[in-house]
């Protein structure tokens, strides 16, 4: 079947109410959440994941990109009216976006937000059409051994999502492996850490690892310091952003739009630093640099193109190669499994039509971001009046719902309670999550691939070698980890530098 | 140079935990058949990786900590936020959480997941001293209604209904 075909094949899948229901409330639940203080649009989206399961996959799917797609625009609501990002990828929309509202533009800047968010949404989308498809046919070509290297080299996004302490950020990632070794053996059918407890033999289920690990360490860290119930929230004040306002930063949005788009494909990256790197190139480029940081509304353009631009491109990892490209996309894969999905080459193959129907649903996505985003502009004030009190234990009875529903389990609620005291513990030691969850996802992958390499040669190791794609993940996963320990090595040397300045002083 | 204490002792206990792993867990909790040629495709070779992997990176941890330079952690930056008694306090109200979060586990399948969940609710607004009891109270009541009419009667799921009453 060609593009046409498949298009043909996957408009009516997308073409009916009930997607197109999917897709306007996704959004709109992103955005709110998003725009929450507290509420970031990870949780949303791992809340959310339990409602999808007696839904139709399309519509499951799109109601969860619709969930990230919104959560991404949402977090810029709170970063322009109370300093405080809704996500970390609208971290640098701060800087230029809060000053604005100081001086009374709050609604330019939110109106500027959601135009560079949409367009930056549109283009990664398209990008994310035109390129999934191409590497998704060079991977069909792909053995155990590639992909045994593929993820292996996907690992290394660990140290994308790892914050300050790359070191803390694999231990997490090695207790995420052991996690996933817990179930029955692939190979032999022989017992692993499951002390012979039939509810560990299938292993422990996905969405009830990462709700426990995202949503539960939330609520524990507003018990145990509940803070104030609401932020002071700044006036709109001036509305609208004039087309001539739009077309000055425009060239501003596209290059944004791209970086977003590229830092976007490589798994492990993420929004935030594509917003930052956005937000510095406009600085550069800009001929009003000294108006960045007092209220400059390029600034806003670009930090909030950069990061929207990464929305689609995070997918093209995921669809064409199985690997999440955020924790975002990690949670989203797990839509794919729970109806029985594998995103990956076969997955352009088997499901070709699913795949176009989730392009199409895209598409349709940046234009509904723009209506919905539009009127959460309007609406802001009562959604960040949410207050926390009644928030966070609304959290967790979702969590123990959406959990329970699962498997119809009351096992999988105490998983997710013993997870969301691993998570806790985790955030109170600064070990990130991400790498945790993300290394139990892909887990079991690197080790089914490499047990299945080993079986295909009887235990040679020279199949991990056997082709130019091999060398060329073995290579790349080389030079990230030596790039790696060079910035790590070098930010000790300035840290400890830093240190012996502020000591002789 | 000060030392970053916290950091040494997670270290310390990933690496005993890699230790205990390999010499007691791996070898009593991992079944692995005795006509295993390969050393590769053995249950046990991943797991053994893993421990290992833990026992070299809380090393490097340890070794990262007592000879660098210190790092404050931004959790660390926002305990010191609280004072004393406040920090008792927190780890009081914790400690409940913990307990109401065992006792929800407990009873729904005597209260069922309605009933359970939503006296959880409540409890919990008592905890963090709401200063919304009344809009906790009706969330209290309202949303497990209407999670649970969203997954028995659209998602067709069975939720727990517990010993004493049973609803539509």
């Amino acid at each position: 079947m060609n593009v046409f075909d498949n298009i043909a094949a996957a408009w009516p899948l997308v073409a009916n109410l009930e997607s197109f229901l999917a897709l306007a409330g996704g959004i709109a639940i992103g955005v709110i959440a998003g725009a929450i203080p507290g509420m970031s649009a990870t949780m949303a989206v791992a809340l959310t994941l339990p409602f999808t399961f007696a839904m139709q996959p399309i519509t499951g799917i799109l109601l969860l990109l619709g969930v990230y797609k919104g959560g991404i625009f949402g977090g810029s609501i709170p970063a322009i009216l109370i300093k405080t990002p809704g996500t970390p990828a609208s971290s640098a929309t701060v800087l230029d976006g809060y000053p604005m509202a100081e001086k009374g533009q709050a609604g330019k800047a939110l109106g500027m937000a959601l135009y560079a968010s949409c367009t930056a949404d549109m283009i990664s989308n398209l990008s994310l059409i035109l390129l999934a498809g191409w590497l998704a046919s060079f991977a069909l070509s792909f053995g155990p051994p590639e992909f045994f290297t593929l993820i292996l080299f996907s690992l290394t996004i660990i140290a994308g999502v790892s914050g300050d302490s790359l070191i803390k950020g694999i231990i997490a990632a090695v207790f995420g492996l052991l996690l996933a070794t817990i179930g029955l053996d692939l190979v032999y059918g022989t017992n692993r850490f499951t002390f012979n407890d039939s509810n560990l033999m299938g292993g422990l289920h996905f969405i009830v690892v990462l709700i426990g690990l995202f949503a539960i360490p939330e609520f524990l860290s507003y018990v145990w310091k509940p803070s104030s119930d609401r932020e002071k929230v700044r006036a709109l004040g001036e509305q609208h952003v004039t087309f001539a306002e739009y077309r000055r930063c425009f060239r501003t949005i596209l290059r944004s739009s791209f970086i977003g788009v590229f830092l976007g494909s490589i798994p492990g990256i993420g929004a935030a630093p594509s917003a930052f790197l956005s937000y510095s190139e406009a600085r550069r480029r800009s001929p009003n640099k000294k108006n960045f940081g007092k209220g400059e509304i390029e600034g806003v353009a670009a930090s909030e193109a950069g990061n929207n631009g990464v929305a689609g491109a995070t997918l093209i990892p995921l669809l064409a190669l199985g690997i999440p490209g955020d924790i975002m996309t990690a949670i989203i894969i797990g839509a794919f499994m729970v109806h029985g999905l594998q995103p990956g080459p076969m997955m352009f193959v088997a499901n070709a039509n699913i795949i176009y129907a989730l392009f199409l649903g895209l598409i349709i996505s940046s234009v509904l971001l723009f209506v919905i985003g539009g009127l959460a502009i309007k609406m802001f004030r009562y959604i960040v009046d949410v207050p926390k009190s009644i928030l966070m234990p609304s959290v967790l009875i979702l969590c123990v719902f959406g959990v329970y529903a699962v498997n119809n389990n009351l096992f999988d609620i105490v998983v997710m309670f013993l997870m969301g005291w691993l998570g806790y513990f985790m955030l109170r030691n600064d070990i990130p999550a991400a790498p945790f969850l993300i290394a139990y996802i892909l887990g079991p992958l690197l080790e089914d691939n490499f047990r299945q390499a080993m079986l295909m040669s009887n235990g040679a190791s020279d199949i991990l070698f056997r082709s130019w794609i091999t060398w060329f993940f073995w290579g790349a996963t080389f030079l990230t980890i030596a790039a790696l320990v060079r910035t790590g090595l070098r930010q000790r040397s300035e840290a400890a530098e830093a240190l012996r300045a502020t000591a002789s002083e | 140079m000060k030392l970053h204490s916290k950091d040494v002792w997670l270290g310390a206990g990933v690496v005993t935990f890699g230790v205990f792993l390999l010499v007691y867990a791996i070898p009593v909790f991992v079944s692995s058949p005795s006509n295993v040629r390969v050393m590769f495709l053995s249950p046990t070779f991943w797991p053994i990786i893993i421990a290992w992997g833990a026992i070299i990176t809380g090393t490097l941890l340890i070794v990262s900590r007592v000879f660098g330079p210190t790092v404050i952690s931004s959790q660390e930056a926002e305990v010191g936020d609280l004072g004393h008694d406040e920090t008792i306090y927190a780890i009081v109200r914790v400690a409940a959480a913990a307990a109401i979060m065992t006792g929800l586990v407990f009873a729904i399948p005597v209260l069922g997941l309605v009933l359970a969940s939503g006296l959880a609710f409540a409890l919990i607004s008592a905890l963090i001293m709401t200063p919304r009891p009344i809009t906790a109270l009706l969330v209290a009541i309202i949303l497990p209604l209407v999670l649970y009419a969203f997954f028995t009667h659209i998602a067709g799921m069975a939720l727990p209904q517990g010993r004493y009453f049973t609803l539509p």
